[in-house]
């Protein structure tokens, strides 16, 4: 058995830590909700909260849920060219925002 | 030779799990070729994705007139979605790490049950928009995101109930579970920028 088979089976989550990954979850996604409907922030702040909250659940999920962080080099490979679309699309259109300009 | 090694170890390991409940649990060995195969798949649709967000947050900006999302979509219906593709996702991982056939078909029908749940509620919303298709750009740009990823939902309900029916191994559920956590990260993305974020 090789290293990594080992490692990916010693990083089989817990129940313990599959709780707390979607408890996690939850949390953001409420906090979403929460910056929209409940905090008056301006646009350019509230787009930024939301990206930023976006981001975090993203490699939440990608790394603890689909355990993107025990895996082999040809799924690393594949989880970059995954991280490198969905930053290339929040960046860019963060960056769009902002060029056109904000409130 | 590492093929040839690779079937070595998948033939003997079927022989001890046949002992057992007959489901090779080679995905907690580290995988094999349907994970990353799954992986590489993941990786392509995320660039469809990627693609189409691109393209609505260019259209977005140069439009003349976007207007705000919660003046046209209702937002408790969209977060009560939201939290049930979650639990799907949790329901998977738990289907995944479950001991036992009969456990994981119980939390893969738990899950089938939810995603249903999900495009049912898409449905609903659908049908109560005052809107179609071609209204308005915001309009093509919401049902295009939406359906593309009501797509993915549906095809991974006809993958879940397949294996619901079928006699499927550890290493299958592995690779079907990341397909399914991936559908709902993308709906994170489209969440996030469809109803969430403000207008201009």
């Amino acid at each position: 058995m090789s290293d990594s088979a080992d490692t990916a089976q010693a990083a089989r989550p817990r129940g313990a830590a599959i709780a707390a990954m979607f408890a996690a979850l939850v949390l953001l996604t409420s906090l979403e909700l929460v910056v929209v409907v409940v905090l008056g922030m301006d646009r350019a702040e509230r787009i930024t909260t939301l990206a930023g909250l976006l981001m975090a659940k993203f490699m939440l999920v990608l790394l603890f849920v689909m355990r993107a962080r025990v895996s082999q080099l040809v799924v690393r490979l594949a989880l970059a060219a995954i991280a490198l679309a969905a930053t290339a699309a929040i960046v860019l259109m963060l960056e769009t925002v902002f060029r056109v300009g904000v409130s | 030779m590492p093929w040839s090694c690779g079937i070595g170890t998948r033939v003997s390991q079927v022989a001890i799990d046949g002992a057992g409940d007959g489901v090779p649990d080679s995905a907690q060995r580290g995988g094999g070729t349907g994970v990353t195969g799954m992986w590489m798949f993941l990786a392509t649709d995320a660039m469809g994705f990627g693609g189409l967000f691109i393209a609505y947050g260019i259209l977005r900006v140069r439009a003349d007139v976007w207007p705000d999302p919660r003046t046209r979509l209702a937002l408790a219906p969209a977060a009560a979605m939201t939290f049930a593709l979650l639990a799907s996702s949790l329901t998977m991982t738990l289907a995944t790490r479950a001991v036992g056939l009969r456990a994981r078909r119980v939390w893969l029908l738990v899950t089938l049950a939810l995603g249903i749940a999900f495009l049912a509620g898409a449905a609903i919303e659908y049908a109560h928009l005052a809107m179609g298709l071609s209204s308005d750009l915001f309009a093509s740009t919401f049902y295009l995101l939406t359906g593309f990823h009501g797509l993915h939902v549906l095809v991974g309900l006809v993958g879940v109930a397949f294996m619901l029916r079928s006699r499927f191994g550890a290493q299958a559920l592995e690779t079907m579970g990341l397909y399914w956590h991936f559908v709902d990260a993308a709906w994170m993305a489209v969440f996030s920028l469809v109803y969430l974020w403000p207008a201009r």
